[in-house]
């Protein structure tokens, strides 16, 4: 359903905020432009802030857009009207799969770096050059998860698979499928829900079909707040029931729930909470924002502070600032973010695996 | 200077630059606006094409998935919710073409719309499956009538979507054509531009450049013409005024040196003139001193005649009519002979007419033939004609006997000093082309450089001794009636020249035929009637015996009656190698000898006397008309009494023998 107009443009004109003075047409300093949800603004915003005070950030401005839900409409409202700012050299965004691919033709069109912070649908890497993301394909998570089921049952398991129908949980979900090597591990649930749009009777039904199949472990390939939606039925009728979620998850402790609630929910995440820096990065995060992050804002953090490195090292246009994208790991040293090395490969799919599988139960 | 100078460069170039600017740019317009709106006709129709079929086959794998789902109530395994799941990824990838696609804003919104609505219809499609696997009941009959809703949904969206995007490429359409429309518009509005601004172009070429150019090739045209007055306008541009002043400087250039170059040919044709009319009087000139000794024999003959004539006539008794008979007949032929020598030389040294007309060949060559002859017998060498055809020839007959006098003169200047040699003059008529050839052949050295003889001032000669005029006026005379004359060497060396003269027009050619010709008078082998040879004389002691030396039997007769007369003995000796004999042979007092002789020349004899009997050397008289010969010069500044001038009074001779003797 798309927005109306007038109220979209309000919607952007309330979230866009300048850090550093206005937008000059097409001779200012360089725009960069984030989007998603507001705890993406605020690691975007602390990345910033730690770039201010180390003292080497190089003439900028940026724009913090707020996407209003994880639907493709607010995000091509948003792409729409961030494209049309002369300046503007990078977006990092946007919040998921779903919107980032929606998206990724508007900025490839008008030649505009992309850079996603947690996208992980396996189209995406055909998006287009200006298009980059900060996570693997689904298509290796799903393998990652898999190997996590078959880790935690080696005698073999029932799965219930929930995931979003859309582009991340159907791209992860097939990947799940494709790996999984069925025999000890049947699926016994292969249930999909609508994002944003769950209904009592969605719930009933899925607690219904857990009721029918016994599974041994429930693979959530979608996102925590329909996860909030079912979690208290399941823990309801099984406790025990260990849940393997995928990397959307992560954004869970963002949600108003205490970590309690989450218990007995494991999930893959792009970066390594016992990291050091990692965590110091998320402790000042949760001393900023009141609220724990995860490893999508650590992703968003590194991806804006790539940027202003590449601005740095005098990359003014969008296309000086691809090509400095493109030469990290090879003519230049991949660039250190929190999550590790980043460098990227000819899709713009960052290289090598990096998940980690996180517990709310370990604390963080 | 150079800013200004250029200035209609610039403007040319401005023009033509401006011209092909707008027209590259409006060809450059046209090509990318006819190439965009092709390719965008193209994109479109690839488009109507694809769209229809996404259409086709999306609405074909919901349907699929409905009448699959519409089977759960009976038939809701895990295979058929894989295929309904399967069907589904058909349209999901079917749309998910259109996300790396270009779309409007408006289509973009409706496609996630669309693709949001039918994750709805599978997600209620594939719930209600679960409920009917897992039993059925209401619930599971709601998720599926929720299902098809949800697909009908779908389809009214999808529907909805393609509407929009064909009402796109409708409008798409329209704005091509309308592209189109103006590209028509701007095609004719370009081609009308262009055409107004190539006529302008061409207008201000034309006025600027074209006109301008035109003036100048009618004013070099009038300057080529000879009208060197002719001026170029000096207005326009500057290139064209700089040019016109330049050109203007070089016409007044070209009018002084043109006056200057006509008035040194005016010069030059005087001069050239001058030294034709000097190079002729000097041939005959050079001829004169000849002449002047060849009249002079004659003219001793008629005094001393008339003399004898008049010393008889007062003598008693009178002379009898033979006897006067005997002393007129000389007088007549001398004189008849001395008159037609003067003829020929008026005749040839006259300034010629210009009047070209019919001319006897063979006696314009006769006259001339006439007056060298003599010269030639003088220097030891031969002149013969063979075969010249009494035909006329188409010339100026002043200017034939010119030509025929250098011809001569030429053969005569290489020939003598060699003791000897001989010029042979033939002719024949060339039927064909109706020309008179003349051969002039000698036996002389030959031509040093043939190509080069005919060149004005090129001469063999020394300095001096001629202009290097003669053999260039044989050459311009012969071409100006319509001749030639070419130069070769002989065979057997000397020079060979041969001249073709027109024939005159009414020669008929077929009316001769070639004459052989007597030997020329006073040829070797001609006897000279009347003389009396040193042979034939016979000496005696007393009274005195004077010798006299002369080739003329004329003057050799009247030699000896006069000092018969006198009561002298008279031994006669025509030529030097007869008076050496009689020299000795002895009982010589006087020796009277003329200079100029076949042979050997008096002088020789004089210079042998002094050596040989140089008792005589005191009793030496020349008797010459020729005042010329060289030779005399130290002879006379030693003895100036020495020469007794022709023609000479019988009592002057006398008076000479008698001072002569007395010495």
């Amino acid at each position: 359903m798309a927005l109306p107009s007038a109220t979209l443009r309000s919607c952007l004109l309330a979230a866009a905020h300048l850090l550093t003075g206005g937008c000059a047409e097409g001779s200012g300093p360089p725009l960069i432009a984030v989007a998603g949800g507001t705890a993406y603004l605020d690691a975007a915003r602390l990345a910033v802030q730690e770039a201010e005070e180390a003292g080497t950030l190089p003439p900028f401005d940026t724009l913090f857009l707020v996407e209003v839900s994880n639907r493709a409409a607010p995000a091509l409202a948003i792409a729409g009207e961030v494209v049309s700012h002369p300046d503007l050299v990078a977006v990092v965004g946007h919040a998921n799969s779903a919107s980032s691919l929606a998206t990724a033709q508007i900025y490839n069109q008008s030649e505009v770096v992309q850079i996603a912070p947690t996208s992980t649908a396996p189209a995406y890497s055909e998006a287009g050059p200006w298009s980059f993301r900060m996570v693997p394909s689904d298509a290796r998570q799903g393998l990652f998860l898999v190997e996590r089921v078959a880790e935690a049952f080696p005698d073999g398991a029932r799965i219930a698979l929930f995931y979003v129908n859309d582009d991340y949980g159907r791209g992860i979900r097939n990947a799940v499928r494709a790996t999984l090597p069925g025999g000890r591990f049947p699926l016994v649930v292969d249930l999909p829900h609508l994002e944003g749009d769950v209904k009592d009777q969605d719930v009933r039904r899925g607690i219904a079909a857990l009721e029918a199949a016994s599974p041994d472990v429930i693979l959530w390939l979608a996102r925590p707040e329909v996860l909030a939606r079912f979690l208290p039925s399941i823990r309801e009728q099984w406790p025990a029931l260990p849940i393997i979620a995928g990397d959307a998850v992560a954004r869970a402790l963002t949600l108003s729930h205490e970590p309690s609630f989450w218990r007995g929910v494991a999930y893959s995440d792009f970066v390594d909470p016992a990291d050091p820096d990692v965590a110091a990065f998320l402790t000042r995060f949760e001393a900023r924002v009141g609220t724990r992050g995860s490893g999508g804002e650590v992703l968003v953090r590194d991806a804006v502070r790539m940027v202003l490195e590449a601005i740095r090292d005098g990359s003014r246009t969008s296309a000086e600032i691809r090509a400095w994208l493109e030469s990290l790991g090879s003519r230049r040293a991949a660039f250190e973010g929190l999550s590790g090395q980043v460098a990227f490969d000819p899709a713009g799919d960052v290289r090598g695996s990096r998940f980690v599988l996180r517990r709310f139960d370990e604390g963080g | 200077m150079r800013g200004r100078a250029s200035s209609l460069r610039r403007r040319i170039r401005l023009t033509l630059a401006g011209l092909a600017g707008v027209g590259l740019v409006g060809v450059a317009v046209l090509v990318r606006v006819s190439t965009s709106a092709h390719a965008r006709s193209v994109e479109a129709t690839a488009d109507f094409v694809e769209d229809e079929r996404i259409s086709d086959r999306v609405t074909r794998a919901v349907i699929r998935q409905f009448a699959v789902a519409a089977a759960f109530p009976t038939s809701a395994t895990e295979r058929d919710r894989e295929e309904f799941l399967a069907t589904g990824l058909v349209v999901h990838d079917e749309l998910r073409r259109y996300l790396f696609g270009e779309l409007t804003p408006d289509e973009r919104v409706r496609l996630a719309g669309l693709r949001e609505a039918h994750q709805r219809f599978e997600v209620q499609a594939v719930q209600a499956a679960a409920l009917f696997g897992g039993g059925g009941g209401g619930e599971a009959d709601r998720a599926l009538a929720s299902m098809a809703v949800l697909a009908d949904e779908f389809l009214e969206g999808l529907e909805g979507f393609f509407v929009l995007r064909l009402d796109a490429l409708d409008q798409l359409q329209r704005t091509q054509e309308a592209l189109l429309e103006q590209l028509r518009w701007g095609v004719m509005l370009l081609a009308v531009g262009l055409l107004g601004l190539s006529l302008a172009a061409a207008w201000e070429l034309n006025r600027r450049v074209a006109r301008p150019l035109h003036a100048l090739a009618q004013v070099t045209e009038q300057i080529a013409a000879g009208n060197l007055e002719a001026r170029l306008p000096t207005g326009g541009d500057d290139e064209f005024r700089t040019l016109a002043r330049r050109f203007n400087r070089m016409a007044v250039a070209l009018e002084q040196r043109t006056d200057q170059l006509t008035r040194a040919l005016a010069e030059v044709k005087e001069a050239q003139a001058e030294l034709v009319e000097s190079e002729k009087l000097g041939a005959v000139g050079r001829m004169s001193a000849g002449f002047a000794h060849e009249i002079n024999n004659p003219l001793t003959s008629v005094l001393g005649y008339a003399d004898l004539l008049f010393e008889r006539v007062a003598t008693d008794p009178p002379p009898g009519p033979a006897e006067v008979q005997d002393l007129l007949d000389p007088i007549r032929s001398e004189a008849t002979r001395a008159r037609t020598l003067v003829r020929s030389l008026l005749q040839v040294a006259r300034r010629p007419e210009g009047a070209v007309g019919s001319v006897p060949v063979r006696e314009a060559l006769e006259v001339v033939v006439g007056l060298r002859s003599y010269a030639f017998r003088q220097a030891g060498l031969e002149l013969w004609t063979d075969g010249v055809p009494h035909v006329s020839v188409r010339a100026d007959p002043h200017l034939l006997q010119g030509i025929f006098l250098n011809l001569i003169n030429n053969a005569y200047d290489a020939m003598c000093g060699l003791g000897g040699g001989t010029l042979t003059i033939s002719g024949d008529v060339s039927a064909t082309d109706r020309v008179v050839e003349l051969d002039f052949t000698d036996t002389g050295p030959g031509l040093p450089d043939p190509d080069r003889i005919f060149e004005p001032f090129f001469t063999t000669k020394a300095v001096g001794e001629g202009t290097g005029l003669g053999l260039s006026l044989v050459h311009q005379f012969v071409t100006s009636f319509g001749g030639s004359v070419r130069a070769v060497d002989a065979d057997g060396g000397g020079a060979r020249f041969v001249v073709r003269v027109p024939l005159a027009e009414e020669e008929a050619v077929d009316d001769f035929l070639p004459v052989d010709d007597p030997p020329p008078p006073g040829a070797p082998g001609v006897d000279a009637a009347g003389t009396t040879t040193a042979a034939a004389a016979t000496a005696t002691a007393d009274p005195l015996t004077v010798l006299v030396v002369e080739d003329e039997p004329h003057l050799l007769l009247l030699h000896r009656r006069i000092l018969e007369r006198h009561g002298m003995r008279v031994v006669s000796a025509t030529g030097v190698e007869e008076a050496r004999r009689a020299l000795e042979r002895g009982s010589i007092d006087l020796v009277v000898s003329d200079v100029k002789m076949p042979g050997e020349s008096g002088v020789v004899l004089f210079e042998e006397v002094r050596e040989h009997h140089p008792q005589l050397a005191g009793r030496f008289l020349f008797v010459t008309g020729d005042a010329t010969v060289p030779e005399l010069v130290p002879i006379l500044r030693d003895h100036k009494e020495i020469v007794l001038w022709k023609p000479f009074r019988t009592e002057d001779y006398l008076d000479r023998i008698r001072a002569v003797l007395g010495a």
